[in-house]
Formats: C-alpha cells, sequence, structure tokens
C-alpha cells in the first residue's frame, strides 16, 4: 500500500531535512547544532523504522521529535554552558554581511515555546489546529502563543513588520 | 509579522541547501548496522499489554541512577556551598527523565514510553531569583462585596460574586467572565442552587450543575463564550462526583435515580440543545463477586477513555453496612460495560488520567499513608501495579501529562512541604524545602492548589498564619521536572490587595485577580 510516506533513510533526508533543521535551529540557534539533532532524528527513524498511515502523518512525527529532542538538549547539563550563536549564525552565510535579518534574530529572540509555533504557521503554513495536534497542545494555546508572539515581534520591529 | 521577509531570511541561511541535503545524506548513510543495532537495544519492544517488568532494563536504570545520583547530589551541594543560597534538596535517587521521543500519531505503540528512558538530563536547581513578571491584575466588578476565581486558564477567568462566601452552600450570585481586556460579561441564574458546582467545558463553555432543594430535582445551565446561557430540564437523579466534557459545548455525567433502594446508573449526555443521550448501564455478571441485599452507590468520577467511552468508579455500601467496596468500570463507545468490583478502599477521583494506550492509570490511597499506582485497560484488568514509595500523608495528587504531581507535608506548622514526581511506573523523585526559606514564615496552615500549564504547572499556596494572623498567597512555577521557574509573594495584613488564586474558602477579600502565569 502507498502512503505517501518514506521508505528509506535517503528519502526521508531528502524529503524533510529542511523542515527538521530549520526546526531544530529555531531551538538551538547554531547551525551546526540543529544539523547535530537532524542527524539523531535520522538514527531514530533508522531504529524504530516506523509506520506511517500517510506521509502527513510521518511529518508530524518528525516535527514533535525534533521539538522534543531540542528542549532535551536544552536542558542538558552541557547546554547551559554553551554560548547561543545568534550573531555568529546570522553572519554566517556569506550575505550576511549585507542581508538584513531582522525579522528573523526578531523571532529567534522569541520566548522558546512561541518559536516553532511562529515557525510551524508561518513557514510551514500549518492551521492553528493542525499545529495544536503535532505539538500536542490546545488548539487555543498555539492561537494564544501566536497573537502573544506577533505582540512581541510588533513592539520590537514596530508596524511595519510586527 | 512580516511573513515574506521572515521566511526569505531563513531560506538565506540556506539549511535545506542542496549541499546541506547531500551532506546528511551522506553522514545518515555513514552510520553503520552495528550503531543502529547497537541502539534498538536499548528500546525495549513489548507486546502490546504486557507488563514491562524487564529485569536487565531496571539493572541499567539502577546503573544510571546511581550515577546520576551521585552527579545530581554534587549538582545540589555544590552551588549550595559556593552561593549558600537556600535552595530545593533532591532526596531521591530517581533519575530525571527524558521525553525526547514522540510515538508516531495514529500508530499503536508497544515501546515503553519516553518518560521512563533513561536520563541524560541532570535535574537543575535554579535559585530564586526570578520574580513572576507576566500578571494581569483585573478590577473586581464594582460593589462587589465578595469574589472567587471559579476557573481561570490562559484566555480567561470566570469569577463568582457572592455577599458572604462562596461554597458548597453558599452558591455565586452572579458569574463573571473575564479576559486580559477585562470584563466581558455577567450573568445571574434564575435560581440559587445547592450542592452545586462549576464544570469548564470545550470552547470555554461551562456547565452550572446544581439541586434545587424544594423539588429534589438537579438542574444544569450551560453557558458559552458569549454569555449566552441555555438551561436544561432538570432531572431526578443523582449526579456523580464530577462531569465529562464532550467534543463540543456539552457534557456527559454518570446519575442515578435518586432515593430508590435498587440503583441504576445512566449516562447521560447533554448539550444546548437538552438530553441527546440517556442509556440506562446494564453490568455484566461478575462469577468473582455477587452483590446480594440492598445497597447504595455513588460517589464516582467518570473519565472519558479517548475512543468514545468511559472509565468510571463508583462507591458501595449495603445500607447495613455490613460491606462496602468500589467498582471500576468502563463503558465503550457501544456502551457495554466491563467491570471490576473492589479496585482498593477507594476511588480513583482526581489522580488518574488516560493514556495514549487508552488505558486507566490512577495513583490510589489505599491507606493513610500508603498509595499504590495502577493501569487497567479496557477490559478492567490490571496491566500495571506498584506501590508507590511515599510514607506521608500526601495533600494532592494531580494527573499531569504522562505523570503525576504531589504534594505532602501541607496543613500543620512547620513541615517541610515536599513535592513529589511520580512516573509512569510509580517511582517518586522527591523534592523538599522548608517553607519558612520562600516565604519567611512559620506558617500554619499551606493550602496548595495545582494549576496546569503546557509546560509545567503552578503552585499556588494559601498560606494562613494564625499566630501573627496574617494571610498571604505565594505562587511557585515549576517545569515538568520539579525545577523551580520562578515564583512571588503577594498580600499580608497591611496589603488589601490580594491575590485571587482558584482557592476555597481563604477568606481572602476582593481586589485583585492573579491571570495565568504563562
Amino acid at each position: 500500500m502507498n502512503t505517501g510516506a518514506c521508505h528509506s533513510i535517503e528519502e526521508v533526508v531528502r524529503t524533510y531535512h529542511g523542515t527538521i533543521a530549520r526546526i531544530a535551529f529555531h531551538y538551538v540557534k547554531d547551525r551546526s547544532a540543529a544539523e547535530d539533532i537532524a542527524q539523531e532524528i535520522y538514527m531514530k527513524w533508522l531504529i524504530k523504522r516506523p509506520d506511517f498511515a500517510s506521509a502527513e502523518d510521518e511529518k508530524a512525527w518528525l516535527i514533535r521529535l525534533t521539538v522534543n529532542l531540542c528542549k532535551n538538549q536544552l536542558s542538558a547539563a552541557w547546554a547551559r554552558h554553551t554560548i547561543p550563536l545568534d550573531d555568529t549564525v546570522l553572519s554566517d552565510d556569506p550575505a550576511g554581511a549585507d542581508t538584513a535579518r531582522d525579522v528573523l534574530a526578531a523571532v529567534l529572540a522569541l520566548p522558546e515555546k512561541y518559536r516553532t509555533a511562529v515557525y510551524l504557521f508561518y513557514y510551514e503554513g500549518y492551521p492553528s489546529g493542525e499545529i495544536a495536534r503535532i505539538l500536542g497542545q490546545n488548539d487555543r494555546t498555539i492561537r494564544t502563543r501566536l497573537a502573544r508572539a506577533r505582540k512581541i515581534l510588533k513592539e520590537r520591529l514596530g508596524d511595519d513588520y510586527g | 509579522m512580516d511573513k515574506e521577509r521572515y521566511i526569505g531570511q531563513l531560506d538565506a541561511l540556506g539549511l535545506d541547501s542542496g549541499d546541506a541535503v547531500e551532506a546528511a545524506v551522506e553522514r545518515i548513510q555513514t552510520v553503520d548496522q552495528d550503531t543502529i543495532q547497537n541502539r534498538q537495544r536499548r528500546v525495549m519492544i513489548l507486546p502490546p499489554g504486557e507488563l514491562p517488568a524487564a529485569e536487565p532494563r531496571r539493572v541499567w536504570r539502577g546503573v544510571l541512577a546511581a550515577v546520576v545520583s551521585a552527579a545530581a547530589v554534587l549538582a545540589i551541594l555544590v552551588p549550595l556551598w559556593l552561593v549558600n543560597m537556600p535552595a530545593p534538596a533532591a532526596t531521591s535517587s530517581e533519575a530525571q527523565p527524558s521525553s525526547d521521543e514522540a510515538p508516531p500519531p495514529d500508530a499503536v505503540s508497544s515501546e515503553i514510553p519516553p518518560d521512563t528512558a533513561p536520563s541524560e538530563t541532570l535535574p537543575d536547581i535554579i535559585p530564586l531569583s526570578e520574580p513572576i513578571t507576566d500578571i494581569i491584575w483585573l478590577e473586581p466588578p464594582k460593589d462587589a462585596e465578595y469574589c472567587q476565581i471559579l476557573h481561570v486558564d490562559d484566555t480567561h477567568a470566570l469569577v463568582g460574586e457572592s455577599e458572604t462566601s462562596i461554597g458548597t452552600t453558599h452558591p455565586p450570585e452572579v458569574y463573571h467572565y473575564y479576559t486580559p481586556d477585562g470584563l466581558q460579561w455577567s450573568y445571574k441564574p434564575p435560581v440559587l442552587f445547592y450542592d452545586w458546582d462549576i464544570y469548564p467545558l470545550k470552547n470555554d463553555s461551562y456547565a452550572l450543575v446544581g439541586r434545587d432543594h424544594e423539588s429534589n430535582i438537579e438542574h444544569i445551565i450551560l453557558l458559552d463564550r458569549q454569555g449566552n446561557a441555555t438551561r436544561q430540564p432538570g432531572w431526578p437523579y443523582s449526579r456523580n462526583d464530577r462531569v465529562t466534557p464532550d467534543e463540543d459545548d456539552g457534557l456527559y455525567v454518570f446519575a442515578q435515580r435518586y432515593n430508590l433502594s435498587k440503583n441504576l446508573i445512566t449516562l447521560l449526555h447533554i448539550t444546548p440543545r437538552g438530553i441527546e443521550e440517556e442509556t440506562p448501564l446494564i453490568f455484566p455478571a461478575d462469577p468473582e463477586f455477587s452483590i446480594s441485599g440492598s445497597y447504595w452507590e455513588s460517589g464516582g468520577t467518570g473519565i472519558a477513555d479517548g475512543s468514545g467511552g468511559f472509565y468510571l468508579s463508583t462507591y458501595l455500601e449495603y445500607h447495613d453496612s455490613s460491606a462496602s467496596f468500589t467498582r471500576l468500570l468502563h463503558i465503550d463507545a457501544n456502551r457495554s460495560v466491563s467491570m471490576k468490583i473492589s479496585i482498593e478502599k477507594y476511588s480513583f477521583g482526581d489522580s488518574a488520567f488516560v493514556t495514549e494506550k487508552g488505558n486507566l492509570r490512577c495513583v490510589l490511597t489505599v491507606a493513610e499513608e500508603q498509595h499504590t499506582l495502577l493501569e487497567f485497560d479496557a477490559g478492567c484488568h490490571v496491566v500495571y501495579e506498584k506501590d508507590v514509595d511515599i510514607e506521608k500523608y500526601v495533600y494532592m495528587i494531580h494527573p499531569h501529562g504522562n505523570i503525576f504531581i504531589g504534594v505532602s507535608g501541607c496543613g500543620s506548622a512547620n513541615t517541610p512541604i515536599q513535592l513529589l514526581r511520580i512516573d509512569e511506573k510509580g517511582e517518586v523523585f522527591e523534592i523538599s524545602f522548608d517553607f519558612k526559606d520562600h516565604v519567611m514564615t512559620d506558617s500554619n496552615h499551606v493550602h496548595p492548589e495545582f494549576v496546569e500549564l503546557d509546560d509545567g504547572f503552578i503552585l499556588i499556596y494559601d498560606v494562613w498564619e494564625f499566630d501573627n494572623e496574617r494571610h498571604f498567597i505565594h505562587v511557585e512555577r515549576y517545569d515538568d521536572y520539579l525545577r523551580l521557574r520562578s515564583c512571588a509573594t503577594f498580600g499580608d495584613s497591611e496589603d488589601t490587595k490580594y491575590l485571587l488564586g482558584k482557592i476555597h474558602e481563604s477568606g481572602i477579600t476582593r481586589s485583585g485577580i492573579l491571570w495565568a502565569l504563562e
């Protein structure tokens, strides 16, 4: 039966690496750390080789796994002794010096729990109800988080961007 | 929010560029099979329903717990030594669990839930230096004599107003609905109900349930978020302790015919449109236990099982008081009933929840200072049982996600308060602290209230010092692993700006309302 879910790890990486890396980046704010987390996610897929009823379920599982792993990484003892690399990573690519990253920087500066909701809503285009399902939260909670995130961004960026 | 700018800036990082993806593919393909198999051995796969009692895992956990425990002690002692600052002290050797894995949605997972996975995270003791700042104070209704928050979540609060106090025999005369923007609407019910209660439903709705003493009829009023009230016809039943919200604006309630010697428990589904289901429950015969003689059956808590059914516990006692016992029932979506009689002396009350598998997990207080964690499947068979190592009076045990949070040591002077984290296997992690170190008082009575958050919980302590006639509120916010995140103390005898928590009969007068502490 073709469920649309991936059959190989290579397929998983090619299909979801962008989503996984971007979510991880929103937590750890560091490209290398995000890639390490992505690698760990792929390991878990290899170990479990889970069956999914659909590609949507597979993606939701990977997103939730990424979020949980990021939270654990951040609360681990070693993470508390690392310095966030916001500035470093934001000037990491060659165009960094010339490209203003004001909105992204403001999103990354949001409290942790708002960042994933903002990413899934604005980048991935998930409706709040779907985000709630993926993250195991109440729909109302997600809407509240999005509203609060928007409010904070507006305060930081001004009416033009907020 | 400038969506296009955000997406553009994120894309510019190139996290999913061709090179990045190829590098990721290459990295994962270099992982050899031995590594995967070694990791797989750490993940125990059990057939569904089988008890997770495997010894190798326990040995592994034991070794790990010992290592982590030693590290935890150092982690606690060193900062204490360095800064000489009061801090909670870990008293259990239980390691902090991690939750780095999520089960596939809609897939039946036979793996031991990740909550019991060996820990890679040490307890993190945070000094009490982070004040709670995100508080919204709301003005009470004008000319109100007495107000009490009946329910609060992160979007709104329902406040009851009365001339004197609010309690079982003193129902609120008016209900007020607040959002962070202020008072939205008020509702004055047409009749004062006694033996009343208010239940939050889905969609920010509420059910007000109570008894009209003159007619002995139960009534229910449904209030939606706009303040529209629907009064349902009364029914001659006695309800059980609690109602269960449905997925919309209605509720389920298990009720008994009132004042009849032969009990008949009936499941009622009540919505703004009326009573939509009324199903008398037919219990199967139990070959190991027969009920003879007349009895009454009461109490109990219905909990939705997530599949259209319910778990329900009831308490039976013969009229001649010769015996009493508790039934545990499971009512499936087709309304057929599984039953286990006499699960323990006490019903599970609030200390229970339904797991992702649809099992009922509960912590039962089987004696004054004796607790047991039990898990039942839909056939009411015990699939897990473990004595919980808490040899003290526990003030409350509250379900929190996949685990339980307990508080002990309340209610008497100079008793350290203990927070308990009871994981799904019944292992206890305990933090003990002296309240005096927190709020500088010899408190005589401390009554905590539990407020659930999606990333932790809040305890609101209602503290009353008899000697000093001082009364105040202390609020602490914790994450899922009992790590204190922030705290604050409000009010004293000089300050009438008391904070209203979700607190019963506290004698707190009007003034402010503590909003959700998110």
